[in-house]
């Protein structure tokens, strides 16, 4: 895996000791397929949320 | 000293009490409530110093309700009302008496504009004695407390006009109001102010609410279901965005998101050991830095947001007050369920004092109808942006993407007053846009590294993204080598949808 530090300069001037790394295309591709599963899941989660059952809807707010 | 018309006096708890109590309640029980206690405690720390009571007051939400139920009941409940106003300056009625007689006298107007706390008005009941209740907020603290959610109010004193910035609170009688119908009453003054919405009377909420579904008589009304909460904010002309809180939903950046642009936040919440409540988030405490790790369910995944800087909310609870602390706690399991986080305010266990635990159930937002992308929408799509755009941050500290619901108005305005020197600015300002965006900024610490909106009356299957504003060229760089690398083509259309790389390709071309 091919890896450049640099220090770049920010878009409003101000200079930030930030690290953006180069990535070769198969490094990518291993840390996206890490990624794929754990995305899925919390897309699925939010999925759920916008998922309002009849249940949901019947619960009583009464305190 | 009292004049027929009003009475005004050093500000303590007895004296407030004493200026609540009625025929039916006495100064003794006041004493000892804990809402009473609470009002107290925030204007004294609001610096209050002394009150003018109007002693014959018409309070028009008042009057709706009494002429709903209490007219006619066999005990001749009272019409009329106290106004309670609230100063952080010492008063006399002599003073007060002055103001009033002698017209030419801006500068001790002046003075007690700026030290005016707010009103209270003083139902004449046994119970749910606090009506209509307009405070002022605490200060910010250097930024760090918002209330986004007030509008100016304006109280006229016998011709003297005082205003104060708050929103609108009142304690729920369990006769024409409960809890979500006051919530609901909280919300439609701010949504009002902003989409120009009707503001009904807590009676009428109580009706419209209770028009399409009704399992029980409304009134006397002991509360609302899910349905009818959201029947009622259909009945002022808005839709409601009705989330249901799971192990991964964020609620403190889902609250954020629409706090921010002044929409207020109905929580639906358990309280620990007594039932489903309804709180109308008003205002948040942000911070520097992340106050917590994590928002969700620390086995979920979600992308780093401002929520992870917020440790407490202000919210109208009617069985508190109004702007009482919801304080942000790390997520808990309660039987099969795990909360993202859970809460903790002024709710106690009457035996021992300790704190209750509310457990986050729903999340109902009144919104324009054509608000139609959600928060919810935009962060499934940033969470597939932030899986390619970390591969190239990775190891960053402070990562964080700020959401927020913006209209273009905002938005410009916004653009205008930055110093950024982004070759699109001007283009920006120039151009036509939605009226209501998402606005989306990724930041490491105080550094804007990536920006885009997204079209909130668009749909979100279309990928909405209006624009993308890049503030950092070599990540700009390393994203677009990546997105153009036949090799990698499977991998990103799974993780960002072909759709949704094709725009982003396109965007940094």
């Amino acid at each position: 895996m091919e890896k450049n530090e640099r220090a770049l300069q920010q878009g409003d001037g101000s200079s930030e000791n930030l690290v953006i790394r180069d990535q070769s295309a198969r490094s990518i591709e291993t840390e996206l397929s890490l990624r794929l599963e754990r995305v899925a899941s919390a897309i699925h989660s939010l999925d759920e949320a916008q998922h309002v059952t009849q249940d949901n809807l019947q619960l009583e707010v009464s305190v | 000293m009292a004049t027929a018309a009003f009475r005004v006096l050093p500000f303590t708890h007895a004296v407030l009490c004493d200026a609540i109590a009625n025929e039916y309640i006495s100064t003794e029980i006041l004493a000892t409530a804990d809402k009473i206690k609470y009002l107290s405690d925030y204007l004294l720390a609001v610096n209050a110093k002394s009150m003018i009571i109007e002693l014959d007051y018409v309070d028009g939400d008042y009057l709706d309700d009494f002429s709903n139920y209490y007219v006619k009941c066999f005990k001749s409940y009272q019409r009329k009302c106290k106004r309670l106003h609230f100063f952080s300056m010492d008063l006399t009625a002599e003073h007060v008496s002055a103001l009033v007689a002698e017209p030419a006298r801006g500068e001790d107007i002046e003075k007690l504009q700026s030290a005016y706390l707010g009103f209270l008005v003083a139902r004449p009941l046994p119970n749910a004695v606090i009506g209509r209740t307009v405070l002022k907020t605490y200060p910010s603290d250097s930024g760090r407390r918002n209330y986004p959610c007030t509008k100016p109010y304006k109280a006229n004193l016998f011709g003297i006009e005082l205003s104060v910035n708050s929103l609108v609170f009142q304690e729920q009688d369990n006769v024409l109001a409960a809890c979500a119908t006051v919530a609901l009453w909280c919300s439609f003054h701010k949504t009002a102010d902003i989409f120009g919405t009707a503001v009904p009377s807590p009676a009428q909420i109580t009706s419209f609410a209770n028009q399409v579904v009704n399992h029980a008589r409304p009134i006397p009304s002991h509360g609302l279901n899910i349905q009818q909460i959201c029947n009622a904010i259909r009945s002022v002309g808005l839709d409601a965005e009705v989330i249901v809180v799971n192990n991964g939903v964020p609620v403190p950046s889902l609250a954020y998101a629409h706090l921010k642009c002044g929409l207020p936040v109905i929580l639906i919440a358990t309280v620990e050991g007594i039932g489903l409540h309804a709180i109308t988030l008003t205002g948040y405490s942000i911070n520097p830095a992340a106050v917590t790790a994590c928002e969700v369910d620390p086995k979920s995944h979600c992308i780093p947001m401002a929520g992870l800087r917020i440790n407490e909310f202000y919210g109208h609870d009617d069985q508190i007050g109004p702007f009482c602390r919801v304080i942000v706690k790390p997520s808990t399991a309660s039987g099969s369920k795990t909360y993202p986080v859970v809460f903790e305010s002024s709710w106690k266990d009457q035996k021992t004092g300790k704190p209750l635990t509310l457990f986050p159930e729903m999340i109902v937002v009144p919104v324009y109808h054509k608000i139609r992308v959600t928060f919810v929408d935009v962060q499934k799509w940033l969470t597939k942006l932030d899986a390619l755009l970390s591969v190239f941050l990775k190891g960053v500290a402070a990562l964080e993407w700020d959401v927020h619901l913006t209209t273009v108005n905002e938005y410009k305005k916004h653009l205008r007053a930055s110093t950024t020197s982004h070759a699109s600015r001007n283009d920006l300002l120039l151009t036509s846009l939605p009226k209501y965006m998402w606005h989306a900024t990724l930041r490491a610490g105080s550094a804007d590294l990536f920006e885009c909106m997204v079209d909130a009356t668009d749909m979100t299957e279309s990928a909405p993204f209006q624009f993308i504003l890049w503030h950092n060229e070599a990540l700009k760089q390393n994203f677009h080598q990546a997105l153009i690398e036949p090799t990698l083509k499977a991998v990103l259309d799974a993780t960002l949808t072909p759709r949704f790389a094709e725009i982003l390709r396109k965007q940094t071309a």
